[in-house]
Formats: structure tokens, sequence, C-alpha cells
């Protein structure tokens, strides 16, 4: 177990600067995930950590040792580093079975050969693979090579345990099941570790928290919670996933509290004002299942008289997505994503055409700065096709 | 409405065809051809070497049935000595060969030695000159004490003796040998190089082993199947090669298999075909086996097939090492390019062998006046020519309707042509020999040009379908019947949509065999009469009866043949290009 300090981290790949000043720490103990599209860095920054890549800026403390500086012109070979690391493509040695894929770190530690017996026995248990020491490795279900990779990454107890992308590689099903291990072992264990996925549920689940990163830069760092709730760029809240972002400006602020009023259509809405929140320009952002729709003709007789974030819009699109369904609803000018249980509970239905009210809980809109840089325009360009979903 | 009312276009686009099973579908009936083809080409010769044994005459002469060629060969006690020698002569040109191939293919794919991205041109050099001037010019080079080598270290005052090297003995052709085959070796190891999945290597590093520890441990291990692969391959090619132990070894007194059977027409007269024949059983027998082993072993391929990210940034820098790397590189390009060439065109001067001075074109003006060295040339390029097109043709369609047919007898061609890879050529030119020879009517073809290009092309299909399969395994079943659904139909689908997928390896494949052809010794060697000499024979006699000069002038005339084809192709091809996008 070993606590790990990043700072300043940058690698070039000729004009593309893959990571561009990233600093981290890493707390003993500690779950830390890299989460962020194909190209954001998170793999370089893992594989400068492992010693894989050679940074050209910055400084690497694993347990309080200097790993890598550039400054200093420190640098440590992988195999000088106590890590353990999970490939994504495993990465098992074809000639050697199972047993050995396994002993290897502890040979090359020279552990006794009783010990390492005893060690490579007790992991493989623990992964649950005792029965199949023996099986040549390319004779493994995919499954099976991933538990095979973990327990080699974990045998020796080293101080930190890197994972790149480990599950990317397996079907949905078998994905759910190896997260639930990789928790279990995690906790058992206890070592620090550092995950590397494009994956927002893998990551939710595992994490103690979350690094999120961008072109090279880390965009927010949080628990999962966090993350998912309180994202603070229009990037992050794309990227987890929220659907619904207005242009409007703070017209009013007490204290938390403030009213914006969207852009075009003269909406007021009462929403908790975040950091980003002073009198101006914003961006409010709002996920599809946080929003709540009713025939406008039910919803007044329903809270007559309450009709704070309530707006009037026009179904022009649903789609079936079982046990779900959403609705694209436009509201002067805008289309917005209504995500709800199907059938509703309530028992109310609306279809394509009909007028109706939407309630967009005060506590559910996030705030952001209104200057954020957009982001990847290939999820815009996915978004405004489906915002064309129903006009002909 | 009736049916009868129905305006034409609608009749059309409704029309029901009828679907009857037919008693022999096209498919089967271009497999079938197919069969009969490759049974000519390819098995027929082959019965015909084994039948040759058996003879007591020359092939296309009356004669008995009898065993004595057979006891003749094997009682004579020589054949164990020879076969001794091949298998030491192959076995040590095996180990240098193993060795420099796998150092290169690792300095180019995982190293950043400078110079390392000139490797792969040298290598494309060494393997494209043909063998027959590779070993005249070695042969120049490194005869004792006339050679450029010799006559250098003479210029070196305060060493002893009068010569360093001489080729003509057990260390210059094993050397000599490897230097040429390290080239095919290097193109073997490349791509199983180029396929290891780097992140076996990183998981090494990371789980504590260091660099030299993952070398033994991880990538040697892993590529082991691959090199036991390379490995029997060069071994064949080792046991096959007729060039440079006729010309370098017999004078020194060893004789291997290939030359063996060459002596065995040639050496005696009269001619003891039933002898060769006998003999070159016993050597396809060996050459069969080992591939059939070969073959068995890159098929449990899961060792190197997982292949990662090949990227430029997991090379190792090696420090110092570097220089001694690219040391070595420089001291290969010496050794396998240019000193041979420049020798053969140094040679290619001289008034006489050896002779320094008054550099002359005598050899030249002897070269281009002979109307036999001249016809030798057009022979030689025709030959390579047509033989490469028919050759690659052949691999095409074999491999093709082997991965596409339906027909249960698709595998037969394939299996045909896969038996006799890397048959040792003087045994084609032999197994030709008996197989027109002895039916009138093909009799005729012996003493043209067409014989050597049957022989050639059947010597050339190995390679040409390695060029080739590739690419065809790649072309998705989809591509062809998305263009089906487009309404194109299947004949032109095969020509535009396959065809035109299948074209750029097609050329390649074309390029190499006919280069190959061209170079070739041993298929013609047997083949070959008076009118239709092909260039290497020619080299070949002119060489041995010491005109090597000329043989030089001969080598530097039909490379820039070469040059002059290549150059009108590339031209046209251009042209054509400029052509094509006029058009669209």
């Amino acid at each position: 177990m070993a606590a790990i300090g990043i700072d300043g981290l940058g690698k070039r790949y000729g004009a593309l600067a893959a990571v561009d000043g990233v600093g981290l720490s890493v707390r003993e103990g500690e779950f830390l995930t890299l989460l962020g599209p194909s190209g954001c860095g998170k793999t370089t920054t893992l594989r400068c950590l492992a010693g894989l890549e050679k940074p050209d800026a910055g400084e690497i403390t694993i347990g309080g040792d200097v790993v890598t500086s550039v400054p200093e012109q420190i640098f440590v070979p992988p195999e000088r580093r106590d890590i353990g690391m999970v490939f994504q493509s495993y990465a098992l040695w074809p000639q050697m079975n199972v047993f050995q894929n396994v002993a290897y770190p502890l040979r090359r530690r020279r552990v006794k050969r009783p010990e390492v017996q005893r060690r490579v026995d007790q992991t493989l248990e623990l992964v649950g693979l005792a029965a199949l020491a023996d099986r040549p490795v390319t004779r493994l279900s995919g499954g099976q090579q991933q538990r095979v990779a973990l327990a080699r990454a974990l045998v020796s107890r080293p101080r930190v345990v890197l994972y790149d992308e480990p599950l990317s590689n397996l079907d949905a099903k078998l994905r759910a099941a190896m997260r639930v291990g990789i928790r279990d072992f995690q906790r058992e264990l206890g070592t620090t570790a550092v995950y590397v996925t494009h994956d927002q549920v893998e990551a939710m689940s595992l994490s103690d928290r979350i690094v999120l990163m961008k072109d090279g830069r880390v965009q927010q760092v949080g628990t999962p919670r966090d993350i998912y709730e309180r994202p603070r760029t229009w990037f992050v809240a794309d990227f987890v996933g929220y659907e619904n972002f207005f242009d409007a400006d703070i017209v009013e602020r007490a204290g938390d509290r403030a009213v914006a009023r969207l852009d075009g259509g003269g909406i007021a809405l009462r929403c908790f004002g975040g950091p980003a929140a002073g009198r101006g320009r914003v961006r409010l952002c709002v996920r599809s299942t946080a929003l709540s729709v009713v025939p406008a003709d039910a919803g007044t007789a329903d809270r007559p008289g309450d009709r704070t974030n309530t707006v009037s819009g026009r179904v022009r699109d649903s789609m079936y997505l079982g046990g779900q369904i959403e609705h694209h609803i436009e509201v002067a000018g805008t289309v917005l994503r209504v995500r709800g249980a199907d059938p509703d509970p309530s028992g109310r239905a609306v279809s394509p055409g009909d007028a109706v009210e939407l309630r967009i809980p005060a506590e559910s809109i996030v705030v952001l700065d209104a200057d954020d840089e957009a982001p990847e325009p290939a999820t815009r360009g996915k978004q405004d096709n489906l915002d064309r979903v129903g006009s002909p | 409405m009736t049916a009868r009312t129905l305006p034409r276009g609608t009749a059309r686009a409704g029309r029901i065809v009828r679907l009857r099973r037919r008693f022999l579908p096209a498919d089967t009936l271009v497999v079938l051809l197919l069969v009969l083809v490759v049974g000519f080409l390819f098995i027929y010769p082959f019965l015909m070497l084994v039948f040759g044994a058996f003879r007591t005459a020359a092939p296309g002469l009356p004669g008995d049935f009898s065993a004595d060629g057979i006891t003749g060969a094997y009682k004579d006690s020589k054949v164990w000595g020879t076969l001794r020698n091949s298998a030491l002569y192959s076995g040590a040109v095996q180990v240098l060969c193993l060795t420099m191939g796998a150092f290169f293919a690792w300095v180019v794919t995982r190293t950043t030695t400078p110079l390392r991205r000139l490797v792969t041109p040298i290598m494309v050099l060494v393997f494209a000159t043909p063998t027959i001037f590779f070993t005249i010019g070695w042969g120049m080079l490194g005869r004792d004490p006339a050679g450029l080598i010799n006559a250098g270290y003479r210029q070196v005052p305060l060493l002893p003796g009068d010569s360093i090297v001489n080729v003509e003995s057990w260390y210059g052709i094993i050397g000599v040998t490897a230097l040429k085959l390290t080239a095919i070796v290097y193109f073997l190891f490349l791509g199983s190089f180029m396929g290891l999945n780097r992140s076996l290597e990183e998981a090494s590093r990371v789980a504590g082993a260091g660099r030299l520890s993952t070398v033994l441990r991880v990538e040697l291990p892993v590529l082991a199947p691959a090199i036991t692969g390379i490995a029997i391959l060069g071994f064949t090619a080792g046991l096959s090669l007729l060039d440079i132990p006729l010309l370098l070894g017999l004078p020194a007194g060893i004789h291997v298999f290939p030359t063996e059977i060459l002596s065995h027409v040639t050496a005696v007269t009269p001619s003891d075909y039933a002898g060769a024949s006998a003999l070159s059983m016993l050597l396809v027998a060996i050459v069969i086996g080992l591939v059939l082993v070969q073959r068995r072993l890159l098929g449990q391929r899961s060792f190197v097939t997982v292949t990662g990210k090949s990227d430029d940034r997991a090379r190792w820098d090696i420090g110092r090492w570097k220089y001694a790397c690219t040391a070595v590189i420089v001291l290969y390009g010496l050794l396998a390019v240019l000193l041979p060439v420049g020798q053969l065109v140094v040679g290619s001067l001289q008034p006489f062998f050896g002779v320094y001075g008054n550099l002359t074109m005598a050899n030249y003006t002897a070269v281009l006046d002979d109307p036999e060295t001249m016809s030798a040339l057009v022979t030689t390029l025709i030959v390579s020519g047509v033989a490469g097109l028919a050759g690659t043709a052949i691999a095409v369609v074999v491999t093709y309707a082997g991965k596409n047919s339906r027909s249960r007898l698709r595998s037969v061609p394939v299996m045909g042509v896969w038996i006799l890879m890397a048959l040792p050529g003087i045994t084609v030119g032999l197994a030709i020999l008996w197989a027109y020879l002895a039916v009138p009517g093909l009799r005729e073809l012996y003493s043209t040009i067409w014989i050597l290009v049957i022989a050639l092309a059947v010597h050339a299909v190995p390679i040409t379908s390695r060029a080739t399969e590739g690419s065809i395994a790649q072309i998705g079943t989809e591509l062809e019947e998305a263009a089906r659904i487009c309404g194109t139909s299947a004949t032109r689908t095969l020509v535009v949509i396959t065809g035109r997928l299948i074209l750029p390896s097609f050329l390649v494949g074309w390029f190499v065999a006919a280069v190959l052809s061209a170079g070739n010794l041993d298929v013609p060697i047997l083949l070959a009469s008076p009118d239709n000499q092909t260039l290497p024979v020619k080299a070949y006699s002119l060489y041995q009866s010491g005109d090597a000069g000329q043989a030089g002038a001969a080598f530097c005339v039909m490379m820039a043949s070469f040059i002059v084809v290549l150059a009108v192709g590339w031209t046209a091809s251009l042209l054509l290009r400029r052509l094509g996008r006029g058009h669209s």
C-alpha cells in the first residue's frame, strides 16, 4: 500500500499533447478511476505511472519514493516500481499455464519455492480458479483469462495495482460479474488502485474517487456522487449523461437560491446557484429522468396553484425503451428529452401531438459557466440528430 | 386486372426464376477443371519422377523397367556421405540465418538503432539478386588469391600470407549461403515480430522482470513455434539450393544432394536419369516431410497471432548498443550487396580477371555481340514474365476456388499445390523432363521456351500463393454479396470487385515470381537446350569456362533490362491511372 503523487505530468507525441499538466494525488488504499473518452490521456497517464512511458514533464512519487522526475532526470524502470498491472488484452503469456503466469511476479522477486506455491494457491483461490492451475492459458474463456490476469497483478501484494480498461473485452454480463469481483478483491486486499476506463458505470460502481479527463487535462475530481450530481463543466455534464442544456441569464439571486431566465421564451426557472451562478450568463442542464410530464389539463387539477418551474410544451415524438419511455417535448423552440417509467405509475399517458405540462424540479437543475468549451462534436452531433427525430 | 394485361415492366420485376437442381453446377465444373489442371501440372510430373526411377533409358527413349537405377544410386556408399554433407551444410547455414534474420527483425521492429530503415531495402536487394550472380560475385571476390578481397588484403602492409578468404571451401559455401538466405528468413521473422503483442512484454516488466529476462523468458518462448517453423522452412531451402554448392562447393570436392542429382545426368555418359530420379525421390521425401512438420507447427499459431497496437513508442532505446547494431547493418550491407555486386561490375570491366588496370568495355562488346547471350537474355525476359504471370494466375484461381467454391472437391487443388511446395528446383526440372519427353505431342515442347515457362510457373506457385493468399482471404464475402444485391452479375462482380481487390497483390506476386524465375538456375539447367537457354544457364557456363568477366557483364545487362522493363511498366500504370482519373 502506498500513496501516489503526480505533479505537472506532461507527455507529447509530436504535436499532440497526450497528457498536459496533470496533477493528482491518490491516498493510501484508495481506489481512483481515470475516466474519459478515448484519446483523453487517461491510458498515457497510467502508463507513465507504470513506467512504460517516459513523460516529458513532471514528477511521480509512489509511497514517497520519486519514481519519475523529469527535472531531476530520475526514471525508475517498471520492474523496480513494485506495482501490479492488469492489461486490456490480458497479456497472459501463452507458453505458460495458469500457475506459471501467476507465479511469475513472485519468481522475479526471488520468493522461495514453497512460498510461491502457497501464495499462488491462495490468490487463485481468491479469484476462483484454484481448479484450473495446470490449464494452458490459451484454453481459458475470456472471463477466466481476465481473472488470471487479475491474480497475476495481485499475487505479489504490490504497493499499487494499475488497471488498464480490464473489462472492455468482456461481454456485458461477464463485465457486471467481474466488476463485483474486482471490488471484492480490492476490499479484501486494500491495495491502492488506479483504474482506467471509459465506462461510466464501471467508474461509478468501483471508485472512491473519479478523475474526469479531457484532452490530456483534468476536468473534475470528485466522488462518484459528486461527478454524477454536480458536474462542474459542460463536458463533464455531457459525459455523465445530462441530456438537456439551456442557455440562460441569472436574473435574481438570494443566497443559494436563484432565478434563471431562459433565452428565447421568457420562461423563468428557480434553481440553486452553484459556484458558477453569479448574475449573468449561465448554462443550465438537467437529466431527462429528473423531469416529469403530465397532460396539460391534468397538471393544474393535481396541484392547483403550484406552477413553480412548470412549463408548457407539445410532445413531438415518443420512443419506447423497454420499461421506460422517452418523450421529445418542444418547449419554446427547444426540444427537451424527458424519460419516465412506462407504464406511468399514475396511469396517465401522453402521445405525440399532445399539449403537456413539464415540471423541472429546482434541485435537479445544475448551473454551469456559460463560457465552457463545448463537449466533443461527435456527441453533439448525435444529440442534434435526436432533436430532429419526428420532424419531417 | 389479370396477369395478361400487366405491362411488360411489371412482369419483368415479378419474374419468377425457376429453381432447378442442375446436374453439374458451374461451380463444380470449374473446380473439376482445376483438379485436372493441377493434376496435370503438379501431380503428374511428380508421379513421372517416381516412374523414371524404374526406367533403364533416358526420358522419351525406349527402355525397360528395372530397379537398377535405385539400387545403383543407393548402393554407392557416396550417397550417404552426400546426405551427411547436405544436412551439415543446411544445418550450419540455418544457425547463421536464424541468428542474423531474428537479429535484424528485432533491430528493425524493436529498437531505435540508426539506419534501421535501411535494413528492409537491403534485404529486398539481396532477395532479388539472382542466386547464380550472387554466387559468381562471391566466387570472384573470394577465390584465392585474385578476388577483390584478397587483392585488397595484399595491399595492406604487414599482414601475413597472400589471402584471407577462400570461398571454395566449407566455410565459404556456408557463409555465402547464409548471407543470401538471411534475407528470406528476415522477412519471415518480420511478420512474427510485428505481430508480437507488446503488452506481453510490458506485463513481464511490470511483474518485475528486467529487459534481458523478458527477452529470454517471454519473447523467445512466445516466438518458439514461429522460430521452429522458419528454421524448418529455411532448412529445406538450404537442402534444395543448387547454385552455391555447384559453383563454390564442387571445386572443393563438397557434394550435396542437388549437385549429386545434376552430376548423375551431366557428369556421366550415358546420363543416369534413373539414378538421378532415385536420388530426387529421397530429397523430395525429406522436403515434403519437413514441410508437413512445419505446417503442423505453424498450424498452432495461437502463440503469435495475438496482436497489439504496434506503435513506435514501444521501441527500446538500447543506448550505446545501437552503434554496434548499426555497424552490423553496415557490415551486412557491405557483404551481401556492395561487395558481390561491386565485384560483378568491376569484374565486367576488367580485361582479364584480377587485372585492375586498363578497364575496358570488351566484356560488354563480347556479350552484346554474342547472339547466343542476347537470345538467352530475350528468352529469360519472356520466360520469366510469362511464367510469373501463369504461376500467379494459377495460385489466385486455386486459392480463390478453395475459399469460395461450395464443391466438395474444392480443397483438392489446394492440397495438390501445397504438397509439392518447396520442391527442389532441380527435381522439378527432372520431373518435367520425364513428364513431357515421354509423351508424343508434349515431346515437341522440349527445345522450345514453353517447357521452361511451364516448369518455372510450377516452381513459382508456392511463392505466388504466399504473396496472394492473404489478400484473397481478406476479401469478405459481404463485399461480393453487396455487389450482387446492388444488381451486379456474378461474372461482373468477379471482375469489378474481386479482381480489383486482388489486383495489387497479384501484381506483387507476378513481379516477385518473375524476378525469381529470371534468376533461377536449377530448374532450367536440365531443361534448357541450345535453342532455349536462359541467362543464368549461360552465365553458369561462362563462369565455368573462365569468362567470369563476361558473366558479370551479362548480369549488368540483365539488371539494366529489368530496370527498363520496370520503368516502362511503372510509366504505363501511371498513365493508366491518369487516364482512369480523367474518366471519372
